[in-house]
């Protein structure tokens, strides 16, 4: 499998959020996540963040942010794909929008809540705002905290599917358990090499940072 | 790079089996019929294509009771597979019953049912869930075929199920998706689409790895395409550049020119925008040619997760069969679609037959199947 670049990744939890170049490593804790900063992540309003779900609002505020991290404003080329990957994806959203209609006769349900009962409309959001035409779906993930999304991202750029991959982990779990997410952007050839942080290869990953060393890579977080 | 050919195929479709429903989609039948599953009776036109055994289970997973005959004496699957499962709503029933007081179901996540069906048919190989909304055993497909093609996997076998439930029926009522009449794809009067129960499992094998099973080459994969419309989470892009991105990468990766394709099975939700949608890319990328296409969701319904892999192996009938089978409803079929669809059986000529699925978050994949 051909080495793709890590060119911008970032992280948010509960009260906290870094990226490559800025905060410290990757805390995921219980709590509502800040979603700070985001002046900047967005190259144009997202004009429907107000109805998103929380799995929604965290994944597209990590992908915004770690496009940004990358360096991009906006994506104007064809060719950028997202995988996320999530234990529990939206059943959190599942029980709100069950409740939403009468028990008799199923009348009053939610469509906006429908729609969010899928975790996909994560990616349909983030391509709709940031212009990406390449593959898209999710994976589960048993507890590598992106791990499977990864392996998928690697091998949609590796087969040329894609020329640019954001590989993700989301999780909004029910119950107290920590919130958070991951996004890493993936890059066949970065336009600007000094944007690398490192080299990834599959496909049981691998990250050589640009320090040197190589280590096997578990989890998103351990790009960091 | 490796060749991925399609070994063995299984769906159960409201028509019965593989066999059973091409012949009744040659018969010209439809499933559709009022739901008894639940009670819907305050909405619009009730309809969808189930299993009518479906609604007597009194407690018991619906997804498990689909799969057990379906996997019922699967053989010649390696323990070493990998398996991907492609169900998108499978813990709807979880969430229905612990909403009404009761204690739920056992299996909820997708993760749940990949490993049952592991377990039950003794594979200890990787195991992988994908969810891409109606495209997910399309993608499912595309993504064993990816890694067996790079060598990762011999062999691979994608399972899909989804089950009309109360969740998504109300859901897509409340979208205003379900049609009030009868689901017709590509019809010129066409008011939305039927939902319907369906399983399918599909096992992708190398050359060598098929010979040495024994296993018979059904169809060659030879190319497949996923990309984002990048316009909107539940209405296609009007000018279908999703679609076309996906197409053009099957048949780029086929090294397969447009006039190499013999026949196409749409995705044909019959809802207006979705039709209208598929028509134009397939404009954009075929022109005006006009070659045999079909849609099942008129006879078979629309079974998310499941279709994609169901509607490739109603394309391996096709491919042996020589003929595509008519598309119900489809007697008086929009302009665009003239000489493409009708509801008749169309012979389908030597070259690659195409099958697509579009979905919610804007996904599209595309999968182009050759006679090995």
């Amino acid at each position: 499998m051909r080495p793709v670049h890590l060119t911008g990744a970032c992280w948010i939890s509960g009260g906290a959020w870094g990226g490559l170049r800025h905060g410290g490593p990757p805390g995921f804790v219980p709590g509502k996540a800040p979603l700070p900063a985001l002046e900047g992540a967005f190259p144009k309003p997202l004009a429907r963040w107000g109805r998103f779900d929380d799995f929604t609002r965290l994944g597209c505020a990590a992908a915004g942010l770690a496009l940004k991290d990358a360096g991009f404003s906006a994506l104007q080329e064809p060719g950028t794909g997202m995988v996320v990957g999530s234990r529990y994806e939206t059943l959190r959203t599942d029980r709100e929008f069950n409740a939403s209609s009468l028990p008799e006769g199923g009348m009053l349900a939610s469509p906006n809540l429908f729609s969010y009962t899928l975790p996909v409309i994560v990616l349909g959001e983030c391509a709709a705002g940031f212009n990406l035409t390449g593959p898209a779906f999710c994976v589960g993930e048993e507890g590598g905290q992106g791990l499977q999304a990864l392996r998928a991202a690697l091998l949609m750029l590796d087969s040329g599917k894609a020329r640019r991959m954001i590989a993700g982990w989301i999780e909004s779990p029910p119950g107290d358990q920590a919130a958070g997410a991951v996004c890493a952007i993936l890059e066949m050839e970065p336009a600007d090499l000094a944007r690398s942080a490192g080299l990834l290869t599959g496909p049981a990953p691998h990250f050589r940072p640009q320090g040197g060393g190589e280590r096997l890579v578990r989890s998103l977080s351990d790009l960091f | 790079m490796s060749a991925v050919y399609i070994t063995q195929a299984r769906i159960i479709s409201p028509l019965g089996g593989l066999e059973e429903t091409w012949v009744g989609l040659l018969a010209g039948k439809s499933a559709a019929g009022p739901i008894a599953r639940f009670n819907a009776s305050r909405l619009a036109c009730p309809v969808a294509a189930t299993l009518p055994w479906l609604d007597r289970l009194e407690g018991r997973n619906s997804i498990q009771a689909l799969l057990e005959p379906l996997l019922e004496g699967f053989e010649r699957i390696p323990s070493d597979s990998l398996l991907v499962w492609t169900g998108i709503k499978g813990g709807v029933q979880d969430v229905e019953e612990r909403a009404a007081g009761g204690a739920g179901q056992a299996l909820s996540l997708a993760r749940h049912y990949r490993l049952w069906i592991q377990s039950r048919l003794r594979l200890k190989g990787e195991g992988q869930e994908l969810n891409a909304a109606c495209v997910s055993s399309t993608a499912g497909l595309a993504l064993a075929a990816a890694r067996i093609a790079a060598g990762e996997a011999g062999s691979a076998l994608v399972v899909g199920a989804d089950v009309v439930s109360r969740f998504t029926f109300t859901g897509f009522s409340s979208l205003r998706a379900l049609t009030s009449s009868a689901c017709r794809p590509f019809h010129a009067q066409r008011d939305g689409l039927m939902l319907g129960d369906a399983a399918c499992a599909l096992q992708l094998c190398d050359g060598g790895t098929a010979d040495r099973l024994g296993l018979p080459r059904l169809a060659r994969l030879s190319g497949w395409g996923i990309a984002n419309d990048a316009n909107h989470i539940t209405g296609p892009a009007r000018d279908g550049r999703g679609l076309v991105l996906a197409l053009r990468q099957a048949l780029d990766q086929a090294g397969a020119a447009p006039d190499a394709i013999a026949g196409f099975c749409a995705h044909g939700t019959a809802t207006a925008y979705n039709d209208a949608m598929e028509l134009t890319a397939l404009d954009a990328v075929f022109g005006q040619r006009r070659f045999p296409c079909f849609g099942s969701k008129g006879s078979l319904g629309h079974s998310l997760g499941a279709v994609g892999g169901l509607e490739a192996a109603l394309c391996l009938k096709a491919l042996a069969a020589g003929a595509v089978p008519g598309t119900w409803g489809c007697d008086q079929p929009e302009e665009r679609a003239l000489g493409r669809f009708m509801a008749s059986t169309q012979p389908l000529g030597p070259g690659g037959l195409l099958t697509s699925n579009s979905g919610f978050g804007g996904l599209n994949a595309a999968l182009l199947m050759e006679r090995a």
